[in-house]
């Protein structure tokens, strides 16, 4: 019967562990290889003129929420304006974030195209935690750079909330102007969502 | 008199600096930026002759300049800024730094023939950086108020003043005479043309992906700043720094 309890323990406790556990730092180091591998297949066919731009950008639009977290990069950037907002302002903010995330990863993806990446070796932060490094070369001028990847987990699937080009982190840069935007108009969230979607036109042109 | 200027300037600059060094990017980020009025005023100045001449120029330079051309101009630079890195490094009480930099400093002004070709790099004498804002920050100098620099670009005071203190031991300001020749503003010239080309890509990726210029311009600085500094140490450890996502 005692057996029979500890038994029944240790599903009940340990099997929740073990999901909380569900990735290790290779599987986000597969994760950024594999995803890299699929956007470079797809620029290659750009390049070759087997595919066309906007199919190119409409499977972008589909698979961004396979490779970031798109919900957390955008509550990240908001910061403590999160907590003091209204729903239906977050909301209108999330939706703002969300296009002009798009936009930006249609448009600097584009540009490594006929580029290769190679994942070197990555750094686990904590458990579900990783920054991933990567080495991208096969420019048209033979540059090669470093481009780091912060990986998290969320409900057992890993998803990218940041990248690193030149020592520069893109999510910690959008958050600071979009903190700059909010605190410029008195802690109003709406300005920032204002912002962003005045700037989507040009960046969809 | 060129002493008792430099004494002056630096004891002011050096007065007004935090003593307190940044212990991570993310707190590099929380820095103020207490002149932001005048910042963003110089930076629509540096915008629009960005715009207007500098990168036009330095485009135009990448168009009709062959890549082992642009090759030669880096490595000739960067030859030329080694006694620069040889003091920092020696500052920073990193003797090996300076061993190699001396090293490849005669190997390149010699055999890579006054620096064009950097023989150094492939007989594997590893290439340094070192500036003094650098030295600075390794001595504890925090980075005091961002400041925007005519021409130049994002700065801060503790890194202004490096720049200041960084003419002394370049070659170009060896010589008063020679220094303010044509020749050697040509060299500057050639210098700030071929930074700017190398940087067309990104200040490219940068302007389509702003949402205010300035704000991005100023956070791109610091956190590439800070990763320059912290790159002395582990890598590593500064992943430990980065924000936490909710």
């Amino acid at each position: 019967m005692l057996k029979v309890l500890i038994s029944a323990f240790a599903l009940a406790f340990a099997a929740p562990m073990a999901l909380a556990q569900s990735t290790t730092a290779e599987d986000a180091e597969a994760f950024v290889q594999t995803q890299a591998n699929q956007v470079i297949e797809t620029l290659s066919a750009l390049e070759s003129g087997e595919r066309d731009l906007a199919s190119v950008q409409q499977e972008f639009r589909d698979r961004i929420d396979e490779l970031a977290d798109v919900e957390r990069i955008s509550n990240f950037v908001l910061g403590r304006y999160r907590r003091t907002a209204s729903e239906d302002v977050l909301s209108e903010f999330r939706t703002a974030f969300r296009n002009y995330a798009i936009s930006v990863y249609e448009s600097e993806l584009s540009a490594y195209a006929g580029q290769q990446l190679e994942v070197t070796d990555s750094v686990t932060r904590r458990e579900g935690d990783y920054v991933v490094r990567s080495r991208v070369f096969g420019g048209p001028q033979g540059e090669e750079f470093d481009v780091n990847w912060r990986i998290l987990e969320t409900d057992g699937e890993l998803k990218a909330v940041d990248v690193e080009v030149l020592g520069v982190w893109l999510a910690q840069t959008q958050r600071e102007q979009i903190l700059s935007v909010i605190g410029d108009h008195g802690g109003d969230v709406s300005a920032a969502t204002e912002m962003l979607r005045n700037r989507e036109p040009s960046q969809d042109s | 008199m060129r002493i008792d200027a430099f004494t002056a300037y630096a004891a002011v600059m050096l007065a007004a600096l935090s003593l307190t060094a940044c212990a991570s990017r993310e707190m590099a980020q929380e820095t103020g930026d207490p002149f932001e009025p005048t910042n963003r005023a110089i930076f629509a100045v540096n915008q629009t002759l960005d715009d207007a001449v500098i990168g036009p120029g330095a485009r135009a330079y990448d168009t009709v300049t062959p890549e082992p051309v642009q090759s030669g101009v880096r490595n000739f630079m960067t030859n030329l800024n080694q006694p620069v890195v040889f003091a920092n490094a020696l500052l920073q009480g990193d003797v090996h730094a300076a061993g190699d930099t001396v090293g490849r400093f005669l190997m390149n002004t010699t055999i890579g023939v006054a620096g064009i070709f950097d023989v150094a790099t492939h007989e594997g004498v590893p290439e340094h950086r070192r500036d003094f804002g650098q030295t600075l920050a390794h001595w504890g100098v925090g980075d005091g108020p961002y400041l925007v620099l005519p021409l130049i670009g994002p700065s801060n005071m503790r890194d202004a003043t490096g720049r200041f203190v960084d003419r002394y031991p370049h070659p170009l300001n060896w010589s008063d005479e020679e220094s303010g020749e044509a020749w050697a503003w040509g060299v500057r010239a050639l210098n700030g043309t071929q930074i700017r080309a190398d940087l067309d890509d990104t200040l490219g990726s940068l302007n389509r992906t702003a949402i205010d210029p300035y704000v991005q311009a100023r956070s791109a600085w610091r956190q590439s700043r800070s990763a320059f500094i912290e790159s002395e140490g582990e890598t590593d450890t500064q992943y430990q720094n980065l924000p936490e996502f909710e």
